[in-house]
């Protein structure tokens, strides 16, 4: 495609009233200077780059279509050559007069020894009448192929040098070879180490490039790398070494690329039935049913778990004995070490596979503390390494606050969850309510609900920026404390967090009247008392009568004792707590109207409570 | 007289006569956004709502005493033990129920007939007031023979009337001053909506204000407790207003049918 439209551009000279290019320094240091028609490059090592930024700035009056801007072989040539490269260009854009527009330059030598590239723009430009982008010949706008600047480099000795020795002498790796580097058939008991060295060809000290394994295998390759022993930095003619190992879990092919710095070698190996243990094939599945084949060379990875949740992750193992076997396989020992592992679910050992066979068992990984875990699964002579890591969440620690302390009851307490920082995340959380009763024999108050939901379970949500969590929207909860004594306990919970729980007791207290009231019913005194008893152990009442002068009226001091029937309205299908409503009715012989009030006292376990009432 | 000659009967009776008498103290009654109406038990800030609904209607007034309930036409007056007293089949869709005492304090304004409805004895009775106009938001018997109304007007004032039960006769029609909106009275307070506030204005002329999230339906549950609920919204408040400082309490969201069954 490129091709065909610089072939469409016919070859011109660049106007410097049309596009001018100038170097631009992205420290900002220097300002822009013009782009000569020839730059020298600095010198650059094989597989090495220089890169230059360049601004190109539509100099002239009128709207330029930029097709391409390349590096070719020679001056003229629509042949790119394979020592630079531009990146970061917006190719095919139009440029109205006066805008700018920016790439970068990258100079990348092949070979060594002097280099020449050709810096070149195809474009056009709309004037006299034309249309950027016209499909008729008429009013198209002729294009322009034009030689920007004749651009000089050398491309000096590669700096790092990568080796390795397979023990019959070192062996310098090309980089980007199509003949992968081949550990060979290795059993899927064993493991093949290569050491590799990298030698800073250069005379000066220079940092270390990136060293790292790719593969197609997200989760377990067959390959793994250790490069602890790579200093930072590399003396001049000096070298570091690091390994790669081939731990095949499976059997077949397997290929990945080892990258030092821009340089890429292929690898492969293939794992081999040595022993009659290696064809064992080995297979986990995770709570989600996703299936993974573990590689020795690298751990099983677990994943996270939440320390001090009583959660952990659970893998589940099948070990079959291919169909194509000939022989029953004997599994001689199943074992998991590692103190955050635990094996569970597996035969006897030794165990027998027949052919088609398979046996299973179940590895869980928990962690007491955030950090990373690690073990190992040994399945005969076969050893898998486990992974797992104990994480904590990213939501700030946070405090329960209550707008009434120390609770007692009979209240409506306001609940509010405050972080110590602003939350940087959103998050959804389970803030749960637990109560329970210090009164003997007594399991529940119906009435100790968190008021907005009738429930003690919320569903709590933390906003980005939020310093407090909120229930539809409010960030005060509130909950009853209902008619019980007992202690009232509030778990929250967020995913990877431990759930935090907070307890708040509610004290043993006297009887307490809420409203009373004494009403002269000829020829009754009817005294109806509304309360609550915490304790669940009154029944102990006594009333003395006044006349309406305040005098005691005989008997003096009536002792009631209830206490069977409010101990069966609250031990029998007790659904108000401790709440009561008591009526008491005394007959009257005279004239009802001559008693004036009545004091009531009721007791407890905590101790007696009075009131006195006037009678309506 | 002395006052020694006044004897009271007790502790061979006492014992026995509490038997019967704790029972859990009821607060009312509510109705629920699904129309259930629900018992609701304990003290103050101690609310238990029943799971179950006894009842469906489409409005509700109840005392300690006495019951009305609207449901699809029909106004039912309960007693206290729950029983059917009186009904009167009105086909009103939207009646404004009250009854804060006996069932003599019973008491309905029927706006799709301007007719007042109240019970007589032993029936219910209706009064065409059709000297009324606007919208009537709260309605109350006034002694034995006279009610009285809010009535929120057509340009934003809100006036009192006060009706003779006798004949319907508008007796007296006052405008509520410092009020623009539908009210509800309550003892001798006024509630009403106040921007995104609900203010309540009690005897001593103090006006108390809260943030509500919406349009609020204010139904009697008890004598002296009022139910507040939400349009859209699972916010239910329980009001007392006896004495000068209201105290208002947040309702233990009620479950719909569907919600217990489940």
């Amino acid at each position: 495609m490129k091709f065909c439209l610089i072939a469409l551009l016919a070859c011109g000279s660049l106007s410097a009233q049309t596009l001018s290019f100038a170097i631009h320094d992205a420290t900002g240091v220097q300002p822009d200077s013009a782009l000569p028609a020839s730059y020298q490059l600095p010198d650059t090592p094989q597989d090495s780059a220089s890169s230059l930024v360049i601004n190109v700035k539509n100099s002239s009056a009128a709207t330029v279509f930029v097709a391409q801007i390349y590096v070719g072989q020679s001056a003229g040539s629509a042949v790119l050559s394979p020592d630079f490269s531009i990146t970061g260009l917006n190719q095919n854009a139009t440029l109205a007069p006066g805008n700018t527009m920016q790439f970068t330059l990258n100079f990348r030598p092949s070979t060594t020894g002097p280099i020449l590239g050709y810096l070149q723009a195809a474009y056009a430009i709309q004037q006299n009448g034309c249309v950027i982008g016209s499909t008729s010949p008429a009013t198209q706008c002729p294009g322009i192929i034009t030689d920007v600047s004749t651009l000089q480099g050398t491309g000096a000795s590669p700096q790092f040098v990568l080796s390795y020795n397979p023990g019959t002498g070192s062996v310098v790796l090309q980089p980007s070879s199509t003949s992968p580097l081949n550990f060979g058939n290795v059993s899927t008991s064993a493991t093949a180490t290569y050491t590799f060295s990298l030698t800073n060809a250069s005379a000066a000290q220079a940092n270390t490039p990136s060293i790292s394994l790719q593969t197609q295998i997200f989760a377990s390759s067959a390959f793994s790398l250790d490069t602890s022993a790579v200093p930072a930095t590399i003396a001049a003619g000096a070298s570091a070494s690091f390994t790669v190992t081939f731990a095949p879990g499976q059997t077949g092919l397997t290929t990945a690329t080892l990258a030092v710095g821009s340089n890429s070698y292929p690898l492969q190996g293939t794992g081999a039935v040595i022993a009659d243990i290696d064809a064992l094939e080995i297979s986990y599945v995770d709570a989600t049913g996703v299936r993974g084949l573990p590689q020795a060379a690298t751990p099983i990875d677990f994943g996270q778990v939440v320390p001090g949740t009583n959660t952990n992750a659970v893998l589940k193992f099948t070990v079959t004995n291919p169909a194509t076997s000939f022989d029953a396989l004997t599994v001689s020992k199943l074992i998991v070490s590692g103190n955050s592992f635990a094996l569970s679910g597996a035969p006897g050992m030794p165990a027998t596979i027949q052919p088609g066979g398979s046996i299973t068992f179940q590895i869980a990984f928990s962690a007491s503390i955030s950090g990373k875990y690690a073990g190992t699964l040994t399945i005969g002579s076969r050893s898998f390494s486990l992974a797992g890591l104990g994480v904590t969440s990213p939501l700030p620690s946070f405090t329960l606050q209550l707008d009434k302390q120390p609770l007692i009851s009979q209240q409506q307490v306001n609940l509010t969850i405050q972080f110590a920082a602003a939350s940087a995340v959103s998050a959804v959380g389970e803030l749960s309510m637990k109560f329970v009763p210090s009164v003997a024999n007594v399991n529940d108050d119906p009435a100790v609900v968190f008021a907005t939901t009738k429930g003690r379970d919320l569903q709590v949500n933390v906003a980005p920026g939020s310093q407090t969590v909120t229930y539809e929207d409010e960030s005060a909860i509130t909950f009853q404390t209902g008619t019980t004594a007992g202690t009232i306990t509030f778990t929250l919970t967020f995913p990877n967090t431990a759930p935090f729980s907070q307890s708040y007791s509610i004290s043993p207290g006297q009887v307490q009247i809420v409203a009373a009231k004494a009403v002269r019913q000829s020829p009754n005194l009817v005294v109806t008392l509304n309360g609550f008893d915490n304790t669940y152990s009154t029944g102990q009442m006594s009333f003395v009568f006044y006349d309406t002068s305040g005098r005691i009226l005989t008997p003096s001091g009536i002792a009631v004792d209830a206490r069977s029937e409010f101990h069966q309205y609250f031990f029998t299908n007790n659904q108000a707590g401790g709440a009561f409503a008591v009526q008491a009715s005394f007959p009257v012989t005279g004239d009802v109207t001559q008693v004036g009030s009545v004091a009531v006292t009721m007791n407890n376990s905590a101790g007696h409570t009075s009131t006195t009432q006037t009678f309506e | 007289m002395r006052s020694d000659i006044v004897r009271i009967i007790l502790p061979a009776l006492a014992a026995g006569a509490l038997h019967a008498q704790i029972h859990a103290p009821r607060l009312g009654a509510i109705r629920c956004s699904d129309g259930g109406i629900r018992a609701v038990y304990g003290l103050a800030a101690n609310f238990i709502v029943a799971d179950q609904p006894f009842a469906m209607a489409d409005a509700v007034s109840f005392s300690d005493r006495a019951g009305l309930i609207a449901s699809k036409g029909k106004i039912q007056l309960l007693g206290s033990d729950g029983l059917l007293i009186g009904e009167y089949n009105s086909r009103e869709a939207n009646p404004i129920l009250n009854v804060e005492g006996d069932k003599a304090t019973a008491i309905a304004w029927l706006p799709s007939e301007r007719t007042l409805l109240r019970w007589a004895v032993k029936q219910f009775r209706v009064f065409p007031v059709p000297a009324i106009e606007g919208r009537v938001t709260s309605i109350r018997t006034a002694g034995a023979d006279r009610a009285q109304l809010l009535i929120f007007n057509n340009d934003g004032s809100t006036s009192r009337a006060v009706v003779a039960l006798t004949a319907g006769d508008v007796i007296s029609l006052d405008t509520v001053p410092g009020v623009s909106g539908p009210v509800f009275a309550e003892q001798k307070s006024l509630i009403f909506r106040e921007g995104k506030n609900l203010a309540i204005e009690t005897p001593d002329g103090v006006r108390h204000t809260l943030r509500v999230p919406g349009n609020v339906v204010i139904e009697r549950m008890s004598s002296e407790w009022l139910h507040l609920s939400f349009a859209g919204t699972n916010r239910h408040w329980a009001l007392h207003l006896v004495g000068s400082q209201p105290e208002l309490f947040v309702l233990p969201d009620v479950q719909s049918t569907e919600e217990a069954e489940r």
